[in-house]
């Protein structure tokens, strides 16, 4: 256990700049973009006041009031940026290894004891970084919130309760079950990327990118397969389809796991 | 612990923020719903099984099911309940009947707490399936497709009302898209009788639609469509099984909001346009026509989002939103022009993010 936590620590630290130096440009973008979508705003209305010879009230009503789930509304592009370098990083961490001028993954698979380790202790690093990232995302949407109430002037403000915009409502659904969910999915990704790369690592460069696009047809073809099969044998409640399709995830979620720790074990070599 | 310096700040951030999210969940205010009635009882046979409808689109999706008793029922779905919810299944029934009311043939009919299902998965045979909830049964039947419905290219069985132990069924011809046959299915002798609607056109008569029944009494209506153009000619019946007139004098009609009244004498004419609200009462005897408006409370919502109204077994049903999250609610005999219930469910926050689906009428 303590080797593991260890080992999942060397992890985050071999990589803990670069986690920083995304979390802070991530938030300062974001706050960046509510500060200049309130001076923006502001200073449309007070164009249009000098442009039409309007009052600032008939201004703002040509206009429109800006409301926090306006001036949010590109988070979500900051929010997708997150999430394809959590994917990169999730590639990385295995390559990095191998890649390294110090060839790091020797030190690793010699070290004494089941080779399991290596695999959670990246699996959590990742674990802990996706489950940190979608909090503080929660925090700063809090922060840019105050920040955004404290600059707008109460007559420019659409409404004073905190509103989402529909993508960013798609992550905060405000439902703990639902945080868990995307928790495990994203986790499944990341074992499914782990798996590929393991898969990669463990042939000559040519036969291992044939498993890798084998294993990717494989997957493909079981979900349209099974989605055909439900369709074809059309016997099922829409519960029982659920019920399968959440079976199937699950197991598949197991298999790529076990792949990848069979793979560590029996087919990467020092 | 130095030695972990970099896990426990990551799970410190992560328990940390995902607790203020966690907070902050659990202090999102929800609506409060109250029922202050106006008018009427609402424990009376006509009201007692209302319940309006009401979706909260804030931050936390709610749905409220507000009964004029003042009952409140609160759902909020997740990711995965919302896998396993389907309102179009009957949930109670057994897996059987499920299976059968999910087939692409077979259409359905919810009345006094019993579902009908009726389809025929060829043109030789009708299938007929109704689950009693409250005597936990599932009655299966199957007849023989009556002669004049095997001519048809493909039937569709839809189930219409049950009078007694008469369930009325109209068929439709899904191949040829042209009219409507009506039957009268005995269930407890199994015997189905075609009743035949007396259909004189000059035209060509694209669609027949119910609009109601009342023993010999059928009230239907016709379109016809006008030659070379989208433009189509509808007119309404009345025949009591011997002869058949046509309902004239009316401005205009809709099939969905067109009914018998409940002793089928008169037929009644809903028209409703935002705020106004008006009804025509013809009485099929005299063959009078009586016309009705009544002042609705102010729509909020200039798309008529926040406004309900149906006609259902000769009551007027109807909701409108007032301002400040109040929804007035009113059931009212278009034949007395009397308001049986008038009530305003009202939410003690008022909270501008509820919106209103509709009334469920059992």
């Amino acid at each position: 256990m303590k080797q593991y936590l260890m080992l999942t620590n060397e992890e985050l630290k071999r990589s803990w700049k670069i986690i920083i130096s995304v979390i802070l440009a991530m938030a300062s973008i974001e706050i960046l973009i509510i500060v200049g979508r309130v001076i923006y705003h502001e200073r449309q209305v007070q164009e249009y006041m000098s442009y039409a010879k309007l009052s600032e009230t008939d201004a703002i009503d040509t206009i429109g009031k800006l409301s926090y789930e306006q001036a949010s509304s590109y988070f979500i592009y900051i929010i997708l940026i997150g999430v394809a370098l959590v994917l990169l990083y999730a590639v990385q961490i295995w390559y990095r290894d191998w890649l390294g001028e110090s060839k790091y993954i020797y030190r690793l698979l010699l070290l004494p004891g089941s080779r399991a380790k290596i695999f959670f202790a990246k699996w959590t690093a990742l674990a802990l970084v996706i489950v940190s990232f979608i909090g503080l995302q929660w925090a700063v949407i809090q922060l840019s919130y105050v920040i955004f109430n404290w600059m707008i002037k109460d007559d420019y403000r659409a409404k004073s309760s905190l509103g989402l915009s529909r993508s960013l409502k798609q992550l905060y659904t405000m439902n703990l079950v639902d945080v868990l969910v995307i928790v495990m999915l994203a986790l499944f990704i990341v074992s499914f990327l782990f798996m590929l790369v393991l898969l990669e690592r463990s042939y000559r460069k040519t036969k291992g990118l044939l498993f890798v696009v084998l294993e990717v047809i494989a997957i493909v073809v079981i979900m349209m397969g099974g989605v055909y099969i439900i369709e074809t044998l059309d016997i099922f409640l829409s519960q029982e389809i659920s019920a399968i399709m959440i079976a199937l995830f699950v197991l598949y979620f197991i298999y790529t796991i076990w792949k990848s720790l069979r793979l560590l074990k029996w087919k990467i070599s020092v | 612990m130095r030695k972990f310096k970099f896990v426990v700040i990551l799970a410190v951030i992560s328990v940390l923020t995902l607790g203020i999210y966690t907070v902050f969940i659990q202090l999102i205010e929800e609506s409060d719903f109250t029922v202050e009635t106006i008018k009427g009882d609402p424990k009376q046979p006509e009201v007692r099984s209302v319940q309006a409808e009401l979706y909260d689109q804030g931050l936390k999706k709610m749905d409220y099911t507000v009964g004029l008793d003042g009952r409140v029922q609160k759902k909020t779905e997740n990711l995965i309940s919302g896998l396993f919810e389907n309102p179009y299944e009957e949930k109670r029934a057994p897996d059987d009947f499920r299976r059968f009311i999910r087939s692409d043939y077979v259409t359905m009919l919810k009345q006094d707490g019993i579902s009908y299902a009726t389809g025929a998965p060829d043109n030789n045979k009708w299938e007929l399936q109704y689950w009693e909830e409250g005597k936990q049964r599932v009655v299966k039947k199957i007849f023989p497709a009556p002669a004049e419905a095997r001519k048809l290219g493909k039937a569709e069985v839809n189930p219409y009302k049950r009078i007694g132990n008469l369930l009325y069924v109209t068929v439709y011809d899904l191949q040829t898209e042209v009219g409507t046959e009506l039957y009268k299915i005995d269930l407890e002798s199994g015997a189905i009788k075609q009743i035949k609607l007396p259909v004189t056109s000059k035209g060509k008569v694209t669609e027949v639609s119910l609009v109601g029944i009342d023993g010999e009494t059928i009230a239907y209506s016709t379109t016809e469509s006008i030659d070379e153009s989208d433009a189509t000619n509808d007119k309404l019946f009345v025949s009591n099984g011997k002869t058949t007139q046509r309902v004239k004098g009316l401005k205009s009609f809709n099939t969905n909001q067109t009914e018998l009244s409940a002793d089928g004498s008169k037929l009644i004419v809903l028209e409703r346009e935002m705020k106004d609200f008006n009804w025509t009462v013809y009485d099929i005897k005299t063959k009078q026509i009586k016309k009705h408006s009544m002042d609705m409370p102010l729509v909020t919502d200039d798309f008529g989002l926040g406004e309900f109204t149906e006609l259902k077994d000769g009551l007027i049903y109807t909701a409108n939103r007032l301002d400040d999250g109040i929804y007035n609610v009113r059931v009212i005999d278009p034949i007395t022009d009397r308001i049986l219930y008038e009530g305003n469910i009202k939410d003690k926050l008022k909270r501008e993010e509820s919106s209103l689906n509709g009334l469920i009428l059992k």
